[in-house]
């Protein structure tokens, strides 16, 4: 046998390898399907029960006036939970899962630093929240170009923006929803490294938005609302107004950085100092 | 096996003063340890005497809570993978993705290694460890033995200096343990350094030229198997009336008399000094019928320095001559 140098690995490299691992998972096909699953419906339904043979009511008519309200609607929609849930599967599991199955001990004595190893795994799961999202919305605007056009939209100020200039916002906002939502994700790890419990820490990061939504139905707590996590999902809406409202766009970037930072700083230090004593 | 000190007084695995503690309980409680060069060292101790926490501080999966562990001069908690470069290993079963095939778990950590091209040297180890058959077989569908296996093949992968097998032939069968001490062999004669934990003492004896004998977090012995051997010999003396032999041992000086069973005494002492007793006996005219070392086995040595004074007298007075 020739003797190999072994050596510290390119960040990419494991990147590369934990995106492989997760080609494999059941949870990762179960979370591409719940994001894909609602806009296709959505639009299979409509086109059945809302034909031309039905008649139509003034929401029936904006829905259907153009194909591109229909990832915006989606995303209305799913950004309350159902994102939040598959962003959890995955950031919830990444580190736990390697506890539970006793495959950190063996990749924390090989080459890659531990900080390497945190990196390409948060990495990951911030792509499968982007890729869920970005699915989605793709599903969603293709299925629903496909059914009603590529028109003209209405915002919500009720002026009109043109299809090509629709499709950037409809981008944008995706963007502007995936900022809270990969605060979730940082939450997420931080939950997965510390509970080393895979099912507890997908729990408790779905428990948080649900326990946020009850908070802002709490009265005399008004003050708090423009600070929790589950408010910044909808600032994206300030995109769909003319001209654009960048008030709660720009107060999001901040709250996000809020929740997500020192969740990400703080399951990293855990990460790096921490016994890795079960398996 | 172990020959002098090829790495220039840098020894592969340094212990000092390496203590753990989770709460209240002490795992591992000032262990001193050094794993020379060459050697072929049996890490032996009972369950919960802290084998399994000390390698994985040796490994860096666990920071010490007071002492260090230096692998060939380097700190593996402080250093990181960069003082794990030399060595290779596992501590408890080895684990892998289950949904992955064998040869695909050997090339991510292939990757994890940062080895470029190891197709062939995957190969090569899934030869050597007999599972070229399983290559392309997910590891969950692995028995236990075969993932021993492949956790000797991804130790191997490193092409270690310093290679850490926690009892690597669990789950092995006859022919596989056979397997598994030739191959211990084999690479003790490359230069590899191997610290080996086991129950398996007739293992460990056959293939270990040091040991520790680690007994509730602290070490009761380290050193060359013939120390310990040496250091755990007595001799066995039968006489005409070994009730006065046995006052007579007493006035000898280097002689002690450690125990006693089926008609015979048990004595501790250096050549010379039993030499001196069969004379004093012999003036005294108590003949000798029986006169004869006993060398304990590595089971009753290991017994001796694991149950306490209760092993020591067992030791003592065990065994037959």
């Amino acid at each position: 046998m020739e003797r190999t140098a072994v050596r510290r690995p390119r960040l990419a490299t494991v990147l590369r390898w934990e995106l492989h691992k997760l080609r494999f998972q059941r949870r990762t096909y179960l979370g591409l399907a719940l994001s894909v699953l609602p806009p296709a419906i959505f639009v299979v339904f409509w086109n059945l029960h809302h034909g031309p043979r039905h008649p139509e009511n003034v929401f029936a008519r904006e829905i259907t006036a153009t194909g591109l309200a229909t990832p915006v609607l989606m995303l209305l929609f799913e950004s309350v939970l159902l994102f939040p849930i598959i962003g959890s599967l995955v950031a919830g599991d990444v580190f736990a899962n390697e506890d539970a199955n006793g495959t950190l001990k063996m990749i924390l004595t090989r080459s890659a630093e531990r900080g390497q190893i945190f990196l390409a795994k948060a990495l990951t799961a911030a792509l499968y929240a982007l890729l869920a999202l970005a699915l989605a919305t793709t599903v969603a605007t293709a299925a629903g170009v496909a059914s009603w056009g590529f028109r003209r939209v209405i915002t919500l100020s009720g002026t009109v923006v043109p299809a090509p200039k629709a499709l950037l916002l409809i981008v944008a906002a995706n963007f502007f929803y995936y900022l809270p939502l990969l605060s979730l994700v940082c939450i997420g790890l931080l939950l997965s490294a510390l509970t080393r419990n895979s099912a507890a820490a997908v729990l408790a990061t779905v428990a948080i938005p649900i326990v946020l939504y009850i908070v802002a139905q709490i009265p005399g707590l008004e003050g708090v609302h423009p600070y929790l996590l589950t408010e910044q999902f909808q600032a994206w809406q300030g995109l769909m107004r003319t001209p654009t409202d960048w008030g709660p766009i720009l107060h999001s970037l901040w709250v996000c950085a809020l929740y997500g930072l020192p969740a990400l700083a703080v399951g990293y230090l855990h990460f790096l100092r921490r016994d890795v004593a079960g398996g | 096996m172990a020959g002098g000190d090829p790495l220039g007084g840098v020894q592969p695995l340094e212990a000092r003063g390496l203590t753990k503690r989770y709460g209240t309980l002490t795992a591992v409680d000032h262990l001193d340890l050094v794993v020379p060069g060459g050697s072929v060292f049996g890490f032996l101790g009972p369950n919960g005497a802290g084998k399994t926490t000390s390698l994985r501080m040796f490994l860096g999966l666990i920071r010490p809570t007071a002492g260090e562990v230096r692998l060939f001069g380097r700190d593996p908690w402080r250093e990181g993978a960069a003082a794990l470069a030399p060595v290779g290993g596992f501590v408890e079963t080895p684990r892998f993705y289950p949904y992955l095939t064998a040869e695909d778990n050997l090339t991510l950590f292939a990757a994890l290694d940062g080895i470029a091209k190891p197709k062939r040297l995957i190969g090569e180890l899934l030869e050597l460890v007999e599972l070229s058959h399983a290559a392309s077989q997910k590891v969950g569908t692995f028995s236990h033995g075969m993932g021993q296996r492949l956790g000797i093949a991804a130790a191997l992968l490193r092409q270690p200096k310093l290679l850490v097998l926690d009892e690597p032939t669990t789950g092995l069968d006859p022919a596989g343990i056979r397997d598994m001490r030739l191959l211990i062999g084999r690479l003790s004669e490359q230069g590899i350094t191997v610290l080996l934990s086991s129950h398996q003492l007739a293992e460990v004896q056959e293939v270990c030229s040091h040991v520790a004998i680690i007994r509730a977090g602290k070490v009761a012995f380290s050193g060359p198997l013939e120390e310990l051997r040496a250091a755990g010999r007595s001799w066995r003396l039968r006489t005409a009336d070994n009730a006065r032999a046995q006052r007579l041992a007493a006035l000898v000086a280097g002689v002690r008399v450690v125990g006693g069973a089926e008609g015979e005494l048990a004595l501790a002492g250096e050549e010379e000094a039993v030499g001196a007793l069969t004379v004093e006996l012999g003036k005294a005219g108590i003949p000798i019928y029986r006169l004869s070392t006993h060398a304990p086995t590595l089971e009753e040595l290991f017994f001796a320095f694991t149950d306490g004074d209760h092993g020591r007298q067992e030791l003592a007075v065990g065994g037959g001559g």
